[in-house]
């Protein structure tokens, strides 16, 4: 008995309920597959319609023309298709234990690795295609595992483990950057500054950063700096180092530098501070989550989005789409977008320009990832309703393709 | 303004809004797992259980015609550490745990890809922290029975060994593994006394726990279903009259022919300078072993009322190939189609004290189903093409309208 692709259709038609299928996996991986779309952003600012995107292999062969005899076809018609998203700052590794309570760190690596994979699996189901963790030793197995292209999760860019002021003075610094070059981490995590909760003052001497830096620029390497004030954030760009992240303190006059240098912004608006504020008591106790420190947080919402604000009026200024996801966020990186709109003013557009293609480029890898055009890597994601006109279909990434493999196809309820 | 999602609210939400109106799985060719086969009919899944199997279910949610729907498939004997390192060989010692839980991760994601809904590692402490990340519903993989460790030690008195088998409980294993033989390929002659063996099985009875029986001797083998153990593994030597013996008391045989030794032929260089296998004993596998388990395998079924179930021994290279053991069991030892998959279903589950749960299709069964392209009856390899997965009401792996699947009829 032969049965029809209309039969199919018809049948599929038929589905009515909103189905969540985790993490389903596709079968047909080994022919050609033909996406039919209707309305698709290329991650550059360009919107393609009613055309097939070819995809071979891990890659996006061409977008229209002759669909391949042999193809499988999937018709995302009814969605609106965007590269897959791109979080440059998500702590992947960090979770709530099985005490409930925050727990990402001083946990045997073995656990830490199990709920990793967690982590990794939300996030990919949430549209993120790769993401960058800055970082902590176990994301190497966690990266070195989903490369290897089984367990299902999104690429995995790891700085290791961070360096900060009391890494050593500048010769030492220089030694640590080639170290982590070594390790294996692909880029390097600075913290130049304290934490919002604590005022988010300089640590990291200038010149600790110019060595940091400068070392690492030497060796190929990226360095993404945690930096509040805007006076941390100042010696950073001056250091030379790639992306401020976080700067909830950064005035005009150092956004008008990072502009100059072409130094990325990384603002992270949507979804830490809120996320902290909602699991409040996972994170009671811990560290500086102490009340004191989370009434500063609450200030903070205010604060951030004022600066993102600002960062807005700096039209060259370069700003990539990271969230600080930790413990109780992945899998709801999408906020950080919706918080960027709705409340942040950002166009739309550009605001899927920052999570797709801008991106790409801060992570130096906009020649695999971050936008729809032959040769790139197969990374499509496809929401259900469209981001651009309503920002809460961010949060509907309903097909999911990473590198050419189906990992989502949630059936959508008519 | 406050953000209501509390965690996995995407996930949870959604799961919520499934969940009111059943799951409903249109069904042209249905295998029960017990040697029934049903025709275009409705299987109506809700709360992870099968709640009807009637044409009249209403609202289609997979088309699943022109496929053949079947219980997902339980692999009794499985070692899911194990893998190959950065190297390509055998992995004997990690890099790190982290590590070696990424592979475990894999094994157990690639065997449900492969239609094992239930698996039982025999055993390692890692098994229970790859069950225990699977529990938590996000990482797709089976349902993880584990030993956790393996009695084996011939130095321990019975009153050790029933020790070691409480602390077993204690510690949370599913079962026992007991290894009462050396390897095949080092003689195969039995290890544990048979006081040893009595000891160990006596105890796991009376802790409520079964026991799997790593053994080739045939004196070994009777001594273990005179015990009362649960199941022997492997068993290649075994005489006729110890198969006899294992029918009389209800002892379950789990004969691994198809896989495991094949696995290591064929990734001898993998194997070989690691652990003991040489090029030598890896010949002696592929000229003495197999042939000596297909004769064996044969002669277990003329063996009147003997209880054949399904394990694979799945090492490194064989994760994911788990279904060959089936294949090779009907192709080459002649067993029926029905009667394998029976024993990969119904009757596994039931040597696991399942049978109530898992492995058949039925109102109030666990909805562990699987789907493969092509008539299995007919062509045992359709076991290869698993085309939809679910595992407890929730879908790992499913036919889309692009995959432009045929029936092979």
């Amino acid at each position: 008995m032969m049965i029809s692709l209309r039969r199919i259709a018809g049948a599929a038609a038929l589905l009515l309920p909103l189905m969540v299928v985790a993490q389903v996996m596709l079968v047909a991986q080994d022919r050609p597959i033909v996406l039919k779309v209707s309305t698709a952003y290329d991650g550059k600012g360009k919107t393609i319609r009613n055309t097939t995107i070819i995809v071979e292999g891990s890659k996006i062969l061409r977008i229209g023309g002759a669909v391949p005899a042999d193809a499988a076809v999937y018709d995302l018609t009814a969605l609106t298709v965007s590269p897959g998203w791109i979080d440059t700052h998500s702590h992947i590794g960090y979770h709530f234990g099985d005490d409930g309570r925050n727990g990402g760190r001083g946990e045997a690596p073995a656990h830490a690795m199990l709920r990793g994979v967690d982590n990794a699996i939300l996030t990919l189901n949430a549209g993120f295609t790769t993401i960058q963790s800055p970082g902590q030793v176990t994301d190497k197995e966690l990266r070195d595992a989903i490369a290897r292209g089984i367990i299902p999760g999104p690429r995995i860019l790891t700085s290791l483990q961070p360096l900060m002021e009391t890494s050593g003075p500048p010769e030492k610094l220089r030694e640590l950057v080639r170290q982590r070059k070594q390790e294996g981490a692909d880029f390097i995590k600075l913290f130049a500054s304290k934490s919002i909760r604590e005022g988010g003052a300089q640590t990291m001497t200038d010149e600790q950063l110019q060595a940091a830096c400068g070392e690492a620029k030497a060796i190929g390497m990226r360095t993404i700096v945690h930096a509040h004030s805007a006076e941390s954030a100042k010696a950073a760009t001056l250091a030379g180092c790639t992306s401020i992240e976080h700067g909830a303190y950064v005035t005009d006059d150092v956004f008008a530098l990072m502009a100059e240098r072409g130094t990325y912004y990384d603002p992270n608006i949507g979804l830490v501070l809120q996320n902290y504020i909602e699991n409040k008591p996972k994170f009671l106790g811990s560290g500086n989550y102490n009340e004191e420190g989370f009434a500063f947080m609450e200030k903070g919402l205010a604060i951030t989005l004022a600066t993102f604000k600002k960062a807005l009026t700096h039209k060259t200024l370069k700003i990539v789409y990271g969230t600080d996801a930790v413990a109780g966020a992945h899998g709801r990186n999408f906020e950080e977008f919706i918080v960027r709109v709705r409340d942040g003013g950002q166009d739309p557009m550009a605001a899927l320009e920052s999570a797709t293609s801008i991106s790409a480029e801060s992570l130096k890898m906009q020649d695999q990832i971050g936008s729809l055009a032959p040769g790139m890597l197969a990374d499509i994601i496809g929401f259900d309703g469209n981001p651009l006109q309503d920002v809460t279909a961010a949060r509907r990434a309903v097909f999911v393709m990473k590198g050419g493999k189906v990992f989502e196809n949630r059936r959508l309820s008519h | 303004m406050t953000l209501k999602y509390p965690v996995l609210a995407a996930l949870l939400i959604s799961c919520a809004l499934a969940q009111e109106q059943p799951i409903v799985l249109k069904v042209s060719t249905l295998l029960d797992g017990k040697g029934g086969v049903q025709h275009n009919t409705n299987i109506a899944v809700e709360g992870g259980k099968i709640l009807r199997i009637d044409p009249s279910n209403r609202g289609v949610t997979f088309d699943l015609t022109g496929l053949t729907v079947m219980p997902g498939l339980i692999d009794t004997h499985v070692h899911i550490g194990s893998h190959f390192g950065p190297d390509g060989k055998l992995a004997t010692r990690e890099d790190s745990q982290a590590s070696a839980m990424g592979y475990a991760m894999e094994n157990a994601y690639a065997d449900l890809m492969a239609g094992i809904t239930t698996l039982q590692s025999v055993g390692s402490p890692i098994d229970r922290d790859v069950r225990d990340a699977i529990n938590r519903g996000v990482l797709p993989g089976p349902r993880v029975l584990t030993s956790l460790r393996q009695i084996t030690d011939t130095r321990m008195t019975p009153e050790q060994i029933r020790e070691a088998i409480r602390q077993l409980k204690t510690d949370g294993a599913d079962l026992i593994k007991i290894f009462a033989s050396k390897n095949f390929r080092d003689g195969g002659a039995q290890t544990l006394s048979d006081e040893q063996i009595m000891a160990a099985c006596g105890e796991a009875r009376a802790q409520g726990l079964r026991t799997l029986v790593h053994v080739y001797s045939s004196h070994a083998i009777m001594t273990a279903s005179q015990a009362g153990c649960t199941s022997i593994e492997h068993g290649t030597l075994i005489s006729d009259e110890a198969l006899q013996s294992l029918a009389d008391h209800g002892t379950y045989f789990d004969p691994n022919i198809g896989v495991v030794a094949q696995n290591y032929v064929l990734n001898k260089a993998k194997f070989i300078g690691v652990s003991g296998f040489t090029e030598e004993s890896l010949k002696g596998t592929e000229t003495r072993l197999i042939p000596a388990s297909l004769e064996m395998f044969k002669r277990a079924l003329a063996t009147k009322g003997l209880k054949i179930v399904f394990g694979t021994d799945a090492v490194a290279g064989a994760h994911g190939r788990n279904v060959e053991e089936l294949i090779y069991r009907v192709e080459k030892g002649g067993q029926s189609p029905q009667t394998a998959i029976v024993s990969g279903t119904s009757l596994s589950a039931e040597s696991m004290s399942m049978g109530d749960k898992i492995g058949s299709l039925a109102p109030g069964m666990d909805a562990d189903i699987i789907a493969v392209d092509g008539d299995p009856l007919a062509d045992i390899t359709a076991l290869r093409r698993v085309v939809f997965v679910m595992k407890s009401g929730k879908v790992y792996k499913a036919p889309s309208a692009a995959d432009g699947r045929q029936a092979k009829r």
